[in-house]
């Protein structure tokens, strides 16, 4: 059947809104602040096959989570019923890049007859494990890292299963969020097949399924269109985990992307990656997936929905076993960092192929967390965590903001007074670090500084952070940022430390600076003094860095000629 | 006499009203830009020369301006500096460390409205509970004194943590530079913004002090112009929230100004949904570049306190609207995949669409209502005196059309379907996403191209009433004249509802009156005029997320404590699907609204009309579904009471052209509204 325009526009429209709409009704019923305020989940629209149809993602890192989702159920359940939803978040099963992400979906029937599957996913902030919020750099292997679901079915034919409720009660260490956000889950399914079928009323079932049919071949169409405008060729790129708090690892952990683009086509080949480690900063594919189309839709065409004609034009590999393609029984709930650098690498690769939308310093690229637990004035046991961002890569034509979430995460902070006010820490300095971006024409952004002291109580620490050792790099000349560094009272600690605080200790988490963009020495030295009169950058730094001498406040032109001219002899 | 100026983009409309004869006069000039107050002041003299009346007789006169948020889109606030604690200077600039958008490598963060070398950090420290940890240190204050003066700023905002609990450090601040500099405006946060949250109570206070120099100015320069005329009356101003103040306080408090243009219009329709019998409306604005949606509720514009200017959080009640870039103007084009996408470009009033031979090459919506039949060639449209057909046919048929291999007509008729999907989705936005059902709202259409929209966009969401005001294109400007005083008060207290302080409730609540009374009586309001409605902002303790609830304007006390519960579980399960009913409350912020009631105009009823309403042609209109058709069009300004029309017919006024779609039927009612029944 063909389909004019304008019914397909008209149906694309209403069929990415039901993706939409699942979102909003999830954020809206949701019970805890992960899905509620930090809009950790995403919808996705499935077809029979498995394809994606549409999905509304909040947070990048769930772009591929669920990829491969529906052949899984289909080959743990046999028979799909209407009125059925089924739940999983088996990393290894293609439902979830860590367990805390729990997949709930529904078959869609029309007339009898199995048309798709709705599903979403939500962030639980704990479904068991060794460490409250289920996952950490420490664990060892997945079986450390709470429940492990494979596909279930939680409602049977309209009537949800109380015994699969009270399993997954058993398991958490806080069962009324884990439930009340299941049923906001289950609820966002119900509103999807419901507005599918008002659709399909609407406009007939062949109508609707040719109008996807066209979408998909569409969003094929500007992807390749978009991919045929880089420079054929081969694009290599490694850069480094480090390897500080990982057992049995003495070396940094390489992550390597050989980028292929031929035609209108893309292939990603992530041999020479390390082997998966002893430590849950493993990737699954899914993850990975995630990660790497993130990169593409940024790169390509930021406002493409992202469904199986966007993929099509795209091969991912690693090799099985690897850090970035993690089997059973890996450790992958902390996943987060490895990811964000997953992009950094694929963005080193293609910065020279594509010098005006690829370019960039890296970010800090981190999820980096601190996890602070204990005793609160009530007495009760608290957990405070919290994604602290740094500083972005100075860009072609912008520097990188500083202070601020990249990637595949944007998470919020927490605002101080409600920190004082729900936990017994107080926050003695919350900003920005001079002199920690990257030099370059366009400047790095900077990393933040947050210092929390404990009140009267000894809490342990986590800590799941990155880039120490592996700052983030600058391109065409510009310097990189400034590391990633924790103190305790000033002394520094190591990056992936687990310990306990005394009462008014002060731990300092220090987040990297962006790399910069550019020789520094072609950066305008109106800039260089806009960000020493604003602090951001000091005058030695500018000297050093810029080759700019800052006399009574100005510019000293003369001695900036010499500065500039030496560095040209070096 | 009672005057409303409304300020426009392109256009600045005055409307007077007399009450003793309820006479309406609307008059419409070219805004100017440069100086606003001008097209002001000239609209005033101009009115007043019409209407042959003595400027002593003006008894009101209320404006609505965009002066404060047009100083934020063009960057020209002023040089403002920041006083905050020790350790977080670098609050306003990192926000909440999230970025404006997902997919963007080249995104940008808003600009700080302070830069971060006049952010000043003042040693004294707070606790959560408001207690004194670190004494003010106040030899550090005189050094930034002498600083502020150096720098030449005109303005500072003192923002201190935890001053929404303990004013006392904010306001010595204030006395120690007061002392020194004596003409510095200096804004506190514990008066501006009294709620917690560092970063969005920053943002709000620091914003208002940017633009009080601005909006001081322009007001000053406006009363004296006025004063020039011979008018002694003072201004009033129109505010975000819908109410309107003294322009001696919105001096003080341009931060409650930044939706002053939209508030007009939602207050507007909000009293013609009254006239009509209709307290629950989706309202429509739709001009050339873009469609503001609101949601009345209950006789009252529904307001949210978690607003955005230019990427900037404000925190004080404004009128929840809903902005998207789907206009007459907005331009029909194919993307690469070959699909037909309607804006967000547009061709705005200049070029404009193709139809206003005034340049435009790219076919618009306004393009596609003409070719569609729905829109009159040959009626002036402003200052264009006729619309060229031909041309907006040329370009469908080019650069749609004949790609996409289909008629002319499904092209057009394609254009119109695509843009009101958006707008659909939009209507969704506001209504069934805020957890209301839009099939009990009436739909409010108004500006240029709202009313050729309505009907078509109520069938698709089962909205059974469309309201087409009868002075429609001055809407903004006449709401000036119904609205009622207002001001907000908020104060954080973030207590558990079982152990509340309900002597410390009542008192705050007392503060508020007293200051309510105050502003309200200085307006000159009687005391029988003024009413107050409290509301508590309660959650769950533990959530992050607030619902509001109206309480007894009275002493408050724990045997209220029950039914307060019950209340907000049955408001939590009706916004979120779920209530949990065992759980203990928290109480974060004690609100009041102290409303002024004025004098609202009495519309005269318009006499009947004798005859059947009579046609002016008939001429082809093209509908989806039912392909061309001889349709009936009439002139809207000769309607009167009672007259009836079937659809499908087409109404032709000077400022709109509305739409009766095939099976709707429309009403004239005695105010001279149209009401559209679409089932």
């Amino acid at each position: 059947m063909t389909i004019d325009f304008i019914t397909k526009e008209l149906l694309r429209t209403l069929i990415t809104s039901v993706s939409d709409e699942m979102g909003v009704v999830l954020v809206r019923t949701a019970y805890s602040a992960n899905i509620k305020e930090r809009k950790d989940c995403s919808t996705q629209i499935f077809d029979e096959e498995g394809r994606i149809i549409a999905q509304g993602a909040h947070i990048p890192m769930h772009l591929g989570s669920m990829f491969g989702i529906v052949t899984s159920i289909r080959s743990h359940i046999k028979d799909i019923r209407e009125g059925d939803v089924y739940i999983s978040n088996d990393p290894f099963g293609s439902a979830s890049s860590h367990t805390n992400d729990i997949c709930v979906i529904a078959p869609f029937f029309y007339h009898r007859k199995l048309l798709g599957f709705v599903a979403n996913t939500g962030h639980h902030a704990d479904v068991g494990g060794m460490v409250p919020g289920s996952t950490s750099s420490a664990d060892s292997s997945i079986y450390q890292e709470g429940l492990r679901l494979p596909p279930i079915r939680i409602v049977n034919a309209g009537r949800i299963d109380d015994t699969i409720l009270s399993l997954l009660q058993y398991n958490t260490r806080d069962p009324q969020m884990l439930i009340g956000d299941m049923k906001a889950q289950i609820g966002a399914c119900e509103l999807g097949k419901q507005r599918l079928t008002e659709i399909i009323e609407r406009n007939g079932e062949d109508v609707v399924l040719a109008a996807i049919e066209a979408t998909l071949d569409d969003s094929e169409c500007e992807t390749r269109l978009a991919i045929a405008r880089i420079h054929d060729g081969e694009y290599t790129f490694c850069d480094y985990l480090d390897c500080d708090g990982i057992r049995g690892v003495e070396e940094p952990l390489p992550i390597k992307v050989k980028v292929t683009v031929k035609d209108d086509e893309l292939f990603f080949d992530f041999t020479g990656s390390s082997p998966q480690v002893n430590a849950g900063i493993n990737l699954v594919k899914s993850g990975l997936l995630s990660a790497v189309w993130y990169t593409i839709k940024t790169l390509t065409k930021p406002d493409i929905r992202i469904n199986d004609g966007f993929i099509r034009p795209i091969t991912v590999y690693a090799p099985e076993g690897s850090i970035v393609n993690a089997t059973l029984p890996a450790p992958v709930g902390d996943r987060g960092n490895t990811a964000q650098r997953v992009v950094d690498v694929i963005l080193g690769a293609l910065y020279k192929a594509l010098p005006r939308k690829a370019a960039a310093g890296a970010s800090h690229s981190t999820m980096a967390s601190i996890c602070l637990g204990g005793l609160n004035r009530q007495m009760e046991p608290y957990i405070y965590v919290e994604t602290n961002g740094g500083g972005m890569g100075g860009r072609y034509g912008k520097d990188g903001i500083d202070g601020i979430q990249v990637h595949l995460t944007n998470t919020s902070n927490l605002p101080i007074e409600v920190l004082e006010h729900e936990y017994p820490l107080r926050v003695k300095r919350y900003g920005l670090r001079p002199d920690t971006g990257g030099a370059g024409e366009y400047r790095g952004g900077l990393g933040i500084e947050r210092c929390i002291v404990p009140l009267g109580h000894n809490p342990e620490f986590a800590l799941s952070l990155d880039r120490h050792d592996y700052t983030p790099w600058g391109v065409f000349g510009g310097a990189p940022g400034c590391g990633m560094r924790v103190t305790v009272n000033g002394e520094e600690i190591g990056i992936r430390s687990l310990g306990v605080l005394n009462p008014g200790d002060e731990i300092c988490l220090c987040t990297p600076g962006g790399g910069g963009y550019g020789d520094p020495y072609q950066r305008n030295p109106a800039r260089v003094l806009v960000d020493i009169t604003e602090g951001k950058v000091s005058q030695a730094s500018a000297e050093h860095d810029y080759g700019i001498a800052i006399s009574d406040g100005h510019i000293n032109i003369e001695e900036t000629k010499r500065l500039r001219s030496r560095r040209g002899q070096r | 006499m009672r005057i409303g100026v409304d300020i426009g983009g392109t256009f600045t409309d005055l409307v007077a009203f007399d009450p003793r004869s309820g006479r309406l006069e609307t008059l419409k000039l070219s805004s100017t830009p440069q100086n606003p107050a001008q097209a002001v002041l000239q609209g005033l003299q101009a009115l007043l020369d019409k209407l042959d009346c003595k400027p002593t007789e003006i008894g009101q006169l209320v404006h609505g301006t965009t002066v404060a948020t047009n100083a934020l889109l063009e960057g020209k606030w002023a040089r403002t500096a920041l006083i905050t604690t020790e350790g977080f200077r670098d609050v306003l600039e990192i926000g909440r460390q999230s970025r404006p958008e997902l997919y963007n490598f080249f995104t940008q963060r808003s600009e700080p409205l302070v830069p971060r070398h006049l952010r000043y950090e003042i040693l004294e420290r707070l606790d959560f509970r408001g207690q004194v940890l670190r004494a003010l240190e106040e030899g550090g204050i005189q050094k930034i004194a002498a600083k502020l003066s150096e720098e030449e700023v005109e303005s500072v905002a003192v923002v201190l943590l935890f001053s929404y609990l303990n004013p006392s450090h904010e306001r010595r601040v204030r006395e120690l530079l007061g002392a020194q500099l004596q003409d510095l405006p200096i804004v506190l946060s514990c008066e501006t913004l009294p709620e917690y949250r560092e970063y969005e109570r920053t943002s709000t206070t620091v914003m208002n002090a940017a633009l009080l120099p601005v909006v001081n100015h322009y007001l000053q320069e406006l009363e004296e112009g006025t004063q020039q005329l011979g008018v002694p009356t003072k201004w009033r101003v129109m505010q975000s929230n819908a109410g309107i103040t003294s322009a001696r306080l919105a001096r003080q408090a341009p931060v409650t100004l930044l939706l002053s243009g939209p508030a007009g219009g939602v207050e507007g329709a909000r009293f013609i949904g009254e006239l009509t019998g209709h307290p629950d409306l989706i309202t429509l604005d739709m001009g050339g570049t873009s469609c503001d949606l609101s949601l009345i509720q209950g006789g009252r514009p529904r307001l949210t306190s978690e607003g955005q200017i230019a990427g900037r959080p404000l925190r004080v009640p404004m009128v929840d609207i809903q902005t998207i870039g789907a206009g007459g103007g907005s331009i029909a084009w194919l993307d690469a995949g070959g699909a037909l996408r309607v804006g967000p470009k547009s061709a705005g009033a200049f070029p404009g669409p193709v139809g206003y031979g005034r340049g435009g090459t790219e076919p618009t919506v306004t393009d596609a209502q003409l070719v569609l039949g729905r829109l009159n060639p040959q009626s002036p449209l402003g200052d264009i005196p006729r619309l060229d057909l031909e041309a907006a046919r040329r370009a469908i048929a080019e650069q749609i059309a004949q790609p996409l291999e289909m008629s002319l007509e499904e092209a057009a008729s394609g254009i119109l379907t695509v843009s009101e999907a958006n707008m659909e989705r939009a209507i969704r936005v506001i209504s069934v996403e805020r957890g209301y059902d839009p099939r009990v709202f009436a739909l409010l259409a108004f500006g240029g191209a709202g009313p050729l929209h309505a009907g078509q966009l109520a069938r698709r969401l089962g909205i059974p009433t469309v309201i087409v005001p009868g002075s429609a294109g001055v809407l903004s400007a006449f709401g000036l004249l119904t609205a009622d005083l207002i001001h907000h008060f908020v104060q954080t207290v973030l207590q558990s509802a079982q152990t509340l302080d309900w002597e410390q409730v009542n008192r705050i609540y007392q503060e508020f009156k007293r200051e309510g009374r105050r502003r309200l009586q200085a307006d000159s309001v009687r005391p029988e005029q003024i009413a107050f409605v409290p509301s508590m902002d309660l959650r769950y303790l533990g959530q992050s997320y607030e619902l509001s609830l109206t309480v007894p304007d009275r002493s408050l006390g724990t045997a209220d404590l029950a039914e307060l519960a019950a209340r907000f579980h049955r408001e939590h399960e009706r916004v979120y699907g779920h209530a949990a009913r065992e759980e203990p409350l928290e109480l974060v912020n004690l609100r009041m609204m102290a409303v002024g009631t004025g004098a609202k105009p009495v519309l005269p009823r318009r006499a009947p009309g004798r005859k059947a309403p009579e046609m002016l042609g008939k001429r082809p209109v093209y509908f989806a579904g039912t392909g061309w058709e001889d349709c009936p069009f009439y002139g809207r300004e000769g309607l009167a009471a009672p007259a009836r029309l079937e659809g499908p017919a087409i109404l032709e006024g000077v400022e709109s052209t509305v739409v009766i779609y095939p099976g709707q039927s429309a009403q004239v009612d005695a105010y001279g509204q149209l009401i559209v029944e679409v089932s």
